[in-house]
């Protein structure tokens, strides 16, 4: 892997059209922090690394839930009309 | 076809309303074909996606907007190209519903929702670009929410 050292307002840019800016740097140690911004064409997909897990982890946890379905309908039908 | 559920028993499906999840879901790759109970019927603002193939394979979805008005999420467009609509308004959002066991708590998946093309019956769960969304949001205060605000 490529590692670069960035001080804060800095930037790597990959490609001709995506920049990746350090833009707040705080905190040491464990608890240190930084803040980036990242400018990249619609057609490129930014996440976080953990997303995906973390998405994966919710669908887990919505599959076969057991319920009144059809309680819940008429809870959720309460809403106001607009 | 029939479609052999869990929660329903055996129920007979028009085969022409599967949907095709080309990519499946997130955290289950495995399984590309899904009913939408109601799929067809308006004003539906709570509907149980299930698998054609896996019985236990079910999930309660909402139509995000109705508890949150103003869901305007952000795709980038590789995600978007194998649903694409001809105008926005033909994609069809539905969040995946989380209902633990006090249904007060239950969350909308604001952050990863599916989009379907209902012409071409094709659908893809998608992750929101936008930061502001996450994996739970509390459908019933933003409802209460909702009530106040109409009065």
């Amino acid at each position: 892997m490529l590692v670069l050292t960035r001080k804060k307002g800095q930037a790597i840019k990959i490609g001709d059209d995506i920049v990746i800016r350090v833009t707040e740097v705080k905190g040491r140690g464990s608890k240190a922090l930084v803040k980036i911004g990242i400018d990249a064409p619609s057609g490129i997909k930014v996440l976080r690394e953990e997303v995906e897990r973390e998405v994966a982890d919710e669908m887990a946890l919505a599959k076969d839930p057991t319920f009144d379905l059809f309680r819940l309908k008429e809870q959720v039908k309460d809403r106001p009309k607009d | 076809m029939r479609v052999v559920t869990k929660r329903f028993g055996t129920i007979e499906v028009d085969p022409a309303q599967v949907l095709t999840f080309p990519e499946g879901l997130i955290g289950f790759p495995e399984y590309h074909e899904f009913v939408v109970m109601d799929f067809e019927v308006k004003d539906e603002c709570v509907r149980w996606l299930q698998s054609a193939t896996e019985p236990e394979l079910g999930f309660v979805t909402m139509d995000p907007k109705a508890a949150f008005p103003g869901y305007d999420p952000e795709f980038c467009r590789k995600d978007l190209t194998p649903v694409a609509v001809d105008t926005p308004d033909d994609l069809v959002v539905l969040s995946i519903v989380t209902v633990p066991k006090d249904i007060r708590k239950m969350t909308a998946n604001l952050q990863a929702p599916l989009l379907i093309n209902p012409k071409k019956r094709v659908g893809r769960q998608v992750i929101a670009a936008s930061p502001e969304y996450n994996t739970k949001h509390y459908v019933f205060s933003a409802l209460e929410g909702l009530v106040k605000r109409t009065g």
